[in-house]
């Protein structure tokens, strides 16, 4: 299709721009850490000093963040993948991503079947992906509130008319992970789905949100040749599903 | 102490890095150029190479073949500030492998000075 061609070419010279970007910050923030260090050493016992150097350091480091989320989107390290156990990965994944939401949050975990399914892809990512759906939905619920996250293993066929558009686009046929976040937040209307997965888009306040979380899930599944669905109702809740292709080993 | 040289095509992180080190009490001496860092090498003994990944003429990967060629096989700590595109990606992995140690800037002081001491405690086993 030549609108997908030149979605790709397009988001293949923004990558290649904001690695380049990222990596010219990062070498002008990196002076910043090392000086502010050599002021705070040498004024161990001035209050404002102190203060201010902290201040200088968590700005210095949220702003590290910031590239460190930009690399993640222009990043294309399809030679990192390997074979992992999805069961295994996921679980794992998913206890670390957890423990970063505040404890008003409720995360139910429905039993994930099967296990002797492998995926190509790797685990920094999985964590990224699953980072960035619940803190999301956490946010989508002003930190407090139920989380549903559930995996499954689904056959898809395509152009079945009974699925979702997305599986029908992207997917080959074949058998797929299907990994889905439910949140009970604000949803958002039809409208608005077209363009949360855009890089930048973002609803939050400065400082609080880059618009970046959902384009790097979005990167990440094409990279693993999966891909990511989203289904929301304004005011009642949303659900992501992610679609990564599986196989299963021989014994 | 340890005598320390540090190669990074930007100036400003040599002068800041180079405080952090001579604060901890190491020698320090600073090149912006991967063939002048060589010819300081030779010169001189260092305990240990501090080195940027991705620089103009010479990159990392170049200047660690380099030193490894000249029968330099003190510690090297590599840094890098991220790929600009899947070619450099492929000299960071490369990197990753064959330093021993490799940091992403912006690197916090006390991890480099971690990772200096490992350094260094390791030349010494
Ligand atoms: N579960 C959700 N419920 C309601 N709105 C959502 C949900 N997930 C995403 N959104 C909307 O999509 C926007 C873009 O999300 P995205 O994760 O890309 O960026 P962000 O969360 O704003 O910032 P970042 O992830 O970079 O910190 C959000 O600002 C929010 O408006
Ligand atoms: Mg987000």
């Amino acid at each position: 299709m030549k609108t997908l061609e030149r979605q790709r070419e397009k988001m293949e010279s923004l990558g290649q721009l904001a690695g380049g970007v990222a990596h010219e910050l990062n070498n002008m923030l990196q002076p910043i850490f090392f000086a502010v260090d050599a002021i705070q050493k040498r004024a161990k016992d001035d209050d404002v000093i102190q203060a201010s150097s902290k201040k200088i350091i968590s700005c210095t480091t949220k702003a590290a963040d910031i590239i460190e989320d930009i690399l993640a989107f222009a990043r294309e390290d399809s030679d990192h993948l390997c074979f992992i156990n999805m069961k295994e990965t996921f679980e794992h994944a998913l206890s670390f991503s957890k423990d970063l939401l505040p404890k008003t949050i409720q995360v139910s975990l429905s039993p994930c079947p099967k296990s002797d399914y492998w995926a190509w892809m790797n685990e920094t990512d999985m964590v990224r992906l699953l980072t960035n759906l619940l803190t999301n939905a956490a946010d989508s619920m002003e930190q407090k509130g139920k989380i549903d996250v559930k995996m499954d293993y689904i056959f898809v066929l395509k152009d079945d008319p009974n699925r979702p558009e997305i599986i029908n686009d992207v997917l080959k046929s074949g058998r797929y992970a299907c990994v889905s976040v439910a949140d009970e937040g604000r949803g958002f209307p039809r409208e608005e789905i077209e363009r949360i997965f855009d890089p930048f888009y973002t609803t939050k306040e400065i400082g609080e949100g880059t618009g970046l979380g959902l384009s790097i899930v979005h990167n990440i599944l094409k990279n693993w040749k999966g891909g990511v669905n989203v289904s929301s109702v304004e005011g009642k809740g949303t659900v992501f599903s992610l679609y990564i292709p599986v196989c299963r080993t021989e014994t | 102490m340890a005598r320390i040289l540090i190669l990074d095509d930007v100036m400003d992180i040599l002068e800041t890095m180079s405080f952090l080190l001579i604060a901890e009490g190491h020698g320090v001496r600073i090149e912006t150029q991967a063939q002048d860092a060589l010819r300081s090498l030779h010169a001189t003994r260092y305990d240990l190479i501090i080195t940027d990944a991705l620089m103009p003429h010479m990159n990392g990967l170049e200047f660690l073949n380099a030193l490894r060629e000249h029968g330099i096989l003190i510690p090297v700590i590599a840094m890098s500030g991220g790929a600009t595109d899947s070619y450099n990606e492929h000299i960071l992995g490369a990197l990753r492998d064959t330093a021993t140690y490799f940091l992403r800037k912006p690197i916090h002081p006390s991890s480099l000075c971690e990772a200096v001491t490992q350094a260094l405690e390791g030349e010494k086993l």
